[in-house]
């Protein structure tokens, strides 16, 4: 079937699934992201700068009895005719279906399945609706992966042990030595900050520029250590993200750090800016930066066109430089 | 060539049904509780779980809503999330988080009401204001315990806080009146979605 007739199909059902699903115990929501993406002297256009992210139909449904909820099953259907269901690229964003187990009082609670592992921001970052990305491609080269989580809070703190098979892929293979994560945070007001940890095996950090290209890759995966701190903090009309993580990849020390944030213009136009350093080799001269700013209209609750301008410049071990510079607009569907 | 103009064509045609079907909403009201498992059991001490209770404000509701606020209702409030709360197998509160458009973006407020729709207190789980403490602190917060639907949080059709009833946080009118009318909202919705309803 042609992408055009295929995305057409699932946005006809989104809309009459959205908006009449009454639900008492569970949602049904839905979201298509399609992109037109323009590399600096890309030369002539085709139908390659057009790219459906993903389509996708979220199912959440909450398990309840006579003093309250018990569990929470999630499941998203999705898909993108312009990635592999295998991908990394698609893994990133898409494929989340977990059940949660609640324990007593929210302070133990387990959650088993495909979900973001809770290393750093990434469980506040809603990936797959950013266009500017942050520094998780780069730092850890996983975000979704397969596996099992405790996490809870006890009063202004908040933590999370994790272990996953670390292909991050949306498969599982036994041959992965795995993937243990922690992260310990503490909310004060509207700070919230944080402390992470990473052992274990996960898939080699992307040092090549290319981002959001079709590609047959092969993973190769490597053991890692990380040890990060986040924060986030909201103040007038910023909002402002941050990560800095250090580590070490087999016998190569690494480290980085993010910078990012929102500037809300109006109510309905928001501008965001990124810059990220990532270093794959502290001994050596390579680097990685990566930068970007964008402009998001909410039209309204439903469609948000985006567009963004990023730049990267690297540097590998034999002091080649590189540049990339990718201009994309965005048109983001939600249900 | 031909394949590309075909598939612009579509999305074009798709982006177009889309402005059309959904309308133009002014600021969103619809509310997320980011941190249910945090956040209950501050604003009731003695808790052991929630239940999630999801809500369809269909056409009668909406009508009954807005008679009583004297305004419109935004156009994503279609759905609405409450959490009941409960001591072993006894409901002992309601929870709803809101959302109204403070001076400096959206202010997110949690509202601890009891079963008859009077608040007990609030949390505000996100804001960017300026005076955010002194909205968050007991001071303000205070005023609100025990009123309901009968006290008059605003002036009459309006989202302006009645500092007649409420004194507002000095220099913060605006994110002190977005409180204001989010009690209102919130004790409205409460009433035709659940009181009349049982």
């Amino acid at each position: 079937m042609e992408k055009a007739k295929r995305v057409a199909i699932i946005l006809a059902s989104l809309m009459l699934i959205g908006p009449t699903a009454y639900a008492r115990n569970y949602q049904i929501t839905g979201a298509l992201d399609s992109r037109f993406m323009l590399y600096d002297n890309q030369g002539k256009i085709n139908r390659d700068n057009f790219l459906i992210h993903g389509a996708e139909v979220n199912f959440k449904y909450i398990f309840q009895g006579e003093s309250g909820d018990w569990a929470t099953l999630v499941l998203q259907a999705s898909y993108s005719p312009d990635f592999d269901f295998f991908s990394r690229e698609f893994n990133y964003h898409y494929g989340d279906k977990y059940f949660v187990l609640k324990g007593p009082k929210g302070q133990i609670n387990l959650k088993f399945g495909k979900f973001v592992v809770p290393f750093g921001n990434l469980q506040y970052y809603v990936s797959h609706l950013l266009i500017l990305q942050p520094m998780f491609t780069r730092s850890l080269g996983t975000r979704e992966d397969i596996g099992v989580e405790v996490g809870g809070y006890f009063k202004d703190y908040e933590y999370d042990l994790s272990f996953t098979n670390g292909r991050g892929d949306g498969r599982i293979s036994l041959k992965n030595e795995g993937l243990f994560i922690f992260r310990i945070g503490r909310t004060n007001g509207d700070l919230r900050y944080g402390i992470s940890g990473l052992i274990g095996g996960a898939p080699e950090g992307e040092y090549m520029i290319g981002m959001m290209m079709r590609e047959e890759e092969k993973i190769n995966y490597v053991h890692k250590n990380r040890l990060g701190f986040d924060i986030q903090y909201p103040y007038r009309e910023f909002t402002l993200r941050g990560e800095l993580i250090v580590g070490r990849d087999e016998k190569v020390n690494v480290g980085g750090f993010y910078l990012g944030g929102d500037y809300e213009l109006t109510p309905k136009i928001l501008a965001s800016l990124k810059m990220n350093y990532w270093d794959p080799n502290l001994k050596a001269k390579d680097y990685i930066i990566d930068a970007g700013l964008g402009l998001g209209y909410r039209i309204n609750k439903y469609v948000t066109p985006r567009i963004v301008y990023e730049k990267s410049w690297s540097k590998d071990a034999e002091g080649m430089n590189k540049s990339t510079g990718l201009f994309t607009t965005q048109l983001n569907l939600n249900f | 060539m031909k394949r590309l103009l075909r598939f612009k064509k579509t999305i074009s045609v798709l982006v177009l049904a889309l402005a059309i079907y959904f309308p133009v909403s002014s600021f969103a009201a619809v509310c997320v509780f980011r941190f249910p498992d945090r956040d209950v059991y501050k604003l009731y001490p003695k808790a052991t779980n929630y239940k999630s209770v999801l809500k369809k404000i269909d056409g009668e509701a909406k009508k009954k809503c807005e008679d009583l606020l004297g305004r419109p209702l935004d156009s994503d409030e279609t759905e609405l999330t409450f959490y009941e709360i409960y001591k072993g197998k006894e409901l002992i509160g309601m929870i709803h988080p809101h959302a109204e458009r403070g001076e400096y973006g959206t202010i997110e407020v949690v509202w601890a009401f009891t079963l008859e729709g009077k608040i007990i207190d609030f949390t505000i789980q996100r804001d960017r204001e300026k005076k955010g403490k002194e909205l968050n602190a007991q001071e303000f917060r205070r005023q609100f315990g025990g009123k309901d639907l009968n006290s008059p949080f605003v002036l009459e059709n309006t989202k302006e806080i009645n500092t007649k009833l409420l004194k507002p946080v000095e220099e913060a009118d605006k994110g002190s009146s977005a409180i204001a009318y989010g009690a209102k909202k919130t004790l409205t919705f409460y009433k035709y979605l659940f009181q009349e309803v049982k």
